[in-house]
């Protein structure tokens, strides 16, 4: 079932990079580290049982009983659109509270952080609020319906979901940020944000844009991670974002903290390399979440080596630098 | 409440208050002086926390007791474990090696772990330490969890606190009044050193580098070294403050102690102390450990009274409105830093004995105009 894991760990790497690139999408922006986008993500998983609870009408959802209506089927993908909303209107109000006041004032980024965690906190008591209220704290993973087995293959709705989104994603940004004209002044306000003031451009109102993206991606990919593994653990289902957080941290690390390809690439690259070690790390008979030393490790290898991430690098001369070395071995060109 | 019920809740209040303000003594010479994100401060927290576990199964029996020590997770461990503890209550002397070698072994693993996990991202931003950081803790926690021959895995184990009998024999008090005693005694001990070395040329350094690194750099600082430094110094205290934790405060270790979670408790409190000040570092410790507290109790009323789950929960709202309270409002805490009390000069005096070049036109000009000023009075 080798083909099986592939496609499964490429769902995985895509619910992350819908996660990661949204962290990365205000972060070229803004440039806080936020570490509340791990809340944001359980805003999504929070956000997909209610919205199920509501098609139910409120009626026998609190507890376990959540699980059988929380089927994930095709019917379900247009719920990520309402999902989309939820987390980036919850993004963007955190910004706009919080970030962009004390931005205005000169905080510096350290103390930007520090107050990205103040929110973390809040946030989480909040959705532990409503996780109690419902009584959804530990709940089962929730299944996800078979579309089609091609060549033994199973197709879930979930892994079709995350792959299918971060496609829609991936056009969607590109076209959002060439297209359209807050797009572009998004990408000038990355550049240089001194400069995309002086020309006229709104710098809170792209900024506020940004951040609804980014939160609406967190959320999108927290329901569709949540479809896809499950709650974090032994740990209640609102730690899902904290869970994870850190392999998105490593994926927009390695992306080049704030470039949007970057880390969906690296994404891709994180969800293979998690679920193969978590994968032998089980056939070893050892406890799969030590799997966390994967981000934890290729983090420490980009800051060392190559702080720039993968958006850093000069492509084309390590293009050429490959051929020749291919070359030289005999390979390649003779 | 009974007058018996308040006396034990405000020992046993003080009795965290003392815990956390050694911790945020030694974040404080992180995020405060050397303006080091360490979000990873559980990791080193846990150290001291694993050296303690170790001591007293595996190093403290055969050092202390002279019988041998077992390792836990294995079969049987539990019964051969309870054993040792009634030897070790036996021994009131032992209990205290435990807790020494505890903290010297901890604070040193915490040390090495300080340095390594800060070393790739020394050079680079900010953000870059703290996610680094924030990784290393909560990969230390998963293998405390998974590696069951340190603490015995998930089990909470029990630890053999140290025997406060024969001194509250002595003072004819309870023992937890002489263990407050002795928790406040090693803060008074913490915050001496700390206020010794944050007000000497190193802890002006540190401040150089936390405010203006180019500066620093300019005038030959090795910013990479200096932090390194600094993270070397909290994450010894981190390790000795995490042994006293799990030793004479909670008495027993469970890896789920080390959250992230108290990362981010202590440095509220160094934030709505005061950044860079150790009484600072101390009030707000005790401010928010009391209002911890009183929610504890609280949150625990609400879950198991009145079946409202998120009462557990409530410190989470706790700490993170004191956060974003204090760097909203206050960012310099309650209590403000204060200027290094060695000014440069004078340490540039005892080092070399004369006075520094552009001290001496101000000082002939001081004289001067005293000179002028005594000569008008007899005049």
């Amino acid at each position: 079932m080798a083909l099986q894991f592939w496609l499964y760990s490429f769902a995985w790497g895509a619910a992350l990079a819908l996660m990661a690139s949204g962290l990365a999408l205000y972060y070229s922006v803004s440039k806080v580290a936020n570490f509340a986008h791990g809340e944001y993500v359980s805003v999504g998983v929070i956000a997909y049982l209610i919205l199920v609870a509501l098609l139910h009408g409120f009626k026998n959802i609190t507890g376990f009983n959540i699980v059988e209506p929380a089927r994930f089927t095709v019917d379900k993908l247009p719920l990520l659109l309402p999902i989309f909303i939820i987390g980036g209107l919850v993004s963007a109000a955190t910004f706009a509270a919080v970030f962009w006041p004390l931005m205005k004032r000169g905080s510096s980024p350290l103390q930007l952080m520090v107050v990205s965690i103040g929110l973390m906190f809040v946030l989480r008591f909040i959705l532990y609020f409503i996780a109690s209220a419902f009584d959804w704290l530990t709940l089962p993973t929730p299944e996800s319906s078979v579309i089609a087995t091609i060549g033994g293959v199973q197709v879930t709705a979930g892994i079709l979901g995350s792959l299918l989104l971060a496609l829609i994603a991936t056009i969607f940004v590109a076209w959002f940020t060439r297209g359209t004209m807050i797009g572009v002044s998004m990408r000038a306000v990355a550049d240089n944000p001194g400069l995309a003031e002086a020309s006229g451009i709104n710098v809170f109102l792209v900024q506020l844009v940004a951040w609804f993206i980014g939160g609406g991606l967190a959320a999108v990919g927290g329901a569709l991670m949540f479809i896809l593994t499950g709650p974090p653990g032994e740990r209640p289902i609102v730690e899902l974002g904290w869970m994870d957080l850190l392999p998105i941290f490593a994926a927009t690390v390695l992306g080049g903290l704030g470039s949007f390809y970057g880390t969906l690439v690296a994404s891709f690259i994180l969800g293979l390399a998690f679920n193969e070690v978590s994968a032998i790390l089980l056939n070893y008979g050892l406890d799969p979440s030590l799997a966390l030393a994967v981000p934890f490790g290729v983090t420490l290898a980009v800051l060392l080596f190559m702080p720039e991430g993968l958006a850093g690098l000069n492509w084309g001369r390590l293009y050429r630098r490959l051929k020749e070395v291919f070359r030289g071995a005999g390979g390649w060109g003779s | 409440m009974p007058v018996g019920g308040v006396v034990s809740f405000i020992l046993a209040y003080l009795s965290v208050a003392a815990v956390y303000s050694l911790l945020s003594i030694s974040m404080n010479i992180e995020y405060g002086w050397a303006g080091i994100p360490n979000f990873g401060k559980a990791a080193f927290i846990a150290a001291g926390g694993a050296a303690a576990a170790i001591v007293a199964a595996q190093l403290g029996p055969p050092l202390l007791l002279g019988v041998k020590g077992v390792v836990p997770g294995g079969l049987g461990f539990f019964a051969k474990y309870n054993a040792l503890l009634n030897a070790y209550a036996a021994h009131p002397a032992a209990t205290w090696g435990v807790l020494v070698l505890s903290c010297i072994i901890g604070g040193v693993i915490a040390m090495i772990l300080g340095v390594l996990f800060t070393f790739p991202a020394v050079r680079l931003r900010e953000d870059y330490l703290a996610i680094a950081l924030l990784m290393a803790a909560q990969l230390v926690w998963i293998v405390l969890r998974v590696d069951k021959q340190i603490m015995g895995g998930t089990f909470s184990m029990v630890l053999p606190s140290p025997d406060f009998t024969p001194v509250a024999r002595l003072l004819h008090v309870p023992d937890t009044v002489v263990k407050v005693l002795f928790l406040w005694g090693l803060v008074a001990v913490f915050l001496y050193y700390s206020e010794k070395l944050m007000n000497s040329p190193f802890g002006r350094k540190l401040r150089a580098v936390r405010d203006d690194e180019i500066a620093a750099e300019a005038l030959g600082k090795n910013v990479p070294v200096s932090r390194l430094q600094a993270m070397m110094i909290g994450s010894f205290l981190a390790g000795v403050a995490g042994a006293i934790y799990v030793l004479v405060h909670l008495a027993s270790v469970n890896p789920d102690y080390f959250l992230p979670d108290i990362t981010f408790m202590i440095l509220a409190m160094v934030l709505v102390g005061g950044v860079g000040n150790n009484w600072g570092a101390i009030a707000g410790a005790m401010l928010l450990a009391l209002m911890d507290r009183v929610g504890y109790i609280i949150g625990s009323r609400l879950a198991t009274e009145y079946g409202m789950l998120w009462g557990g929960y409530l410190y989470y709202i706790v700490y993170g409105l004191a956060i974003i309270i204090a760097i909203a409002f206050r960012p310099q805490g309650l209590v403000p830093e204060k200027p290094v009390k060695t000014p440069a000069w004078r340490v540039y005096i005892e080092e070399t004995g004369e006075t520094p070049r552009f001290l001496k036109p101000i000082w002939a000009r001081l004289r001067s105009l005293r000179a002028r000023r005594k000569g008008k009075k007899e005049g």
